[in-house]
């Protein structure tokens, strides 16, 4: 069997967001992306750790937008999954797929 | 859309301290949403989680860099320590042995803990210095958030 190395829970959200959010996916969509889906309050910082490690990947690259003055001046950083990601979020569906169906614990819609 | 700028101590903080390639963007999302209407709680805790986050990250990609660093602090701190122990009345294990003995007074020990405590801070921020220093890659404010 080969050996590759699996997405981690969060690296995964995060791909999912920037596929959703398509061409404007910078670090305030993607986390209020997360944030709507989850429930949850999303730390901005581990959001842009979790790119950078995927960028280094190559699952994901990253463009420099115009700094704009609500930012303080500051630029925005788009990111874009790239092909290699797509492949590795549609392995990682195949997985949770193939390990969720005939789990008795998991059928119908109760928590 | 709120037009006061972000809270002035933790922008600062987050300047100072957060690191990364993509820092100043992370910067402007937070301004972004703090004008967009987040609070000032809201703020605070994405700054220092940022700056927690930046530093576990750098701690964790310059492992032996971190170990050089807290062994070059203990090198700065234990002569201190001794230093202080004897001006403060023992010249073994100072603490233990003021402690049991109570041959110093309760003023002279807090006043020795107040020393400890001014220099622990110090030999730490020295110690992450001169270990950055060997590595020029690493962020400057990394010997800050060490300490």
């Amino acid at each position: 069997m080969a050996k590759r190395e699996f997405l981690g829970g969060f690296e995964l959200l995060v791909l999912l967001a920037l596929i959703r959010i398509g061409d404007e996916a910078y670090g305030v969509p993607i986390s209020e992306a997360i944030e709507e889906s989850s429930g949850k309050e999303v730390a901005m910082g581990s959001v842009y750790i979790t790119l950078e490690r995927l960028e280094q990947k190559g699952l994901v690259s990253s463009r420099l937008g115009e700094p704009t003055a609500e930012r303080g001046g500051r630029a925005k950083t788009y990111f874009h999954i790239t092909a290699k990601g797509l492949r590795e979020v549609r392995q990682a569906r195949r997985t949770l797929m193939n390990l969720w169906q005939g789990v008795p614990q998991l059928q119908g819609g109760a928590l | 859309m709120r037009g006061t700028p972000p809270p002035r101590l933790a922008a600062w903080l987050f300047e100072r301290l957060a690191s990364g390639p993509n820092r100043e963007s992370l910067g402007g999302d937070l301004a972004e949403q703090y004008r967009g209407g987040r609070s000032s709680a809201w703020y605070w805790r994405q700054v220092l989680l940022a700056v927690w986050a930046s530093t576990t990250r750098d701690i964790g990609g310059h492992k032996l860099t971190a170990v050089r660093a807290v062994v070059i602090s203990w090198m700065f701190l234990i002569p201190w320590l001794f230093f202080t122990g004897w001006v403060y009345g023992s010249t073994k294990f100072w603490v233990m042995e003021t402690l049991i003995r109570g041959s110093i007074g309760f003023h002279d020990f807090w006043r020795f803990l107040a020393a400890v405590f001014f220099m622990m801070p110090l030999s730490l921020f020295l110690g992450g210095v001169m270990a950055a220093r060997q590595r020029p890659s690493i962020d400057a404010s990394g010997p800050l958030r060490t300490a």
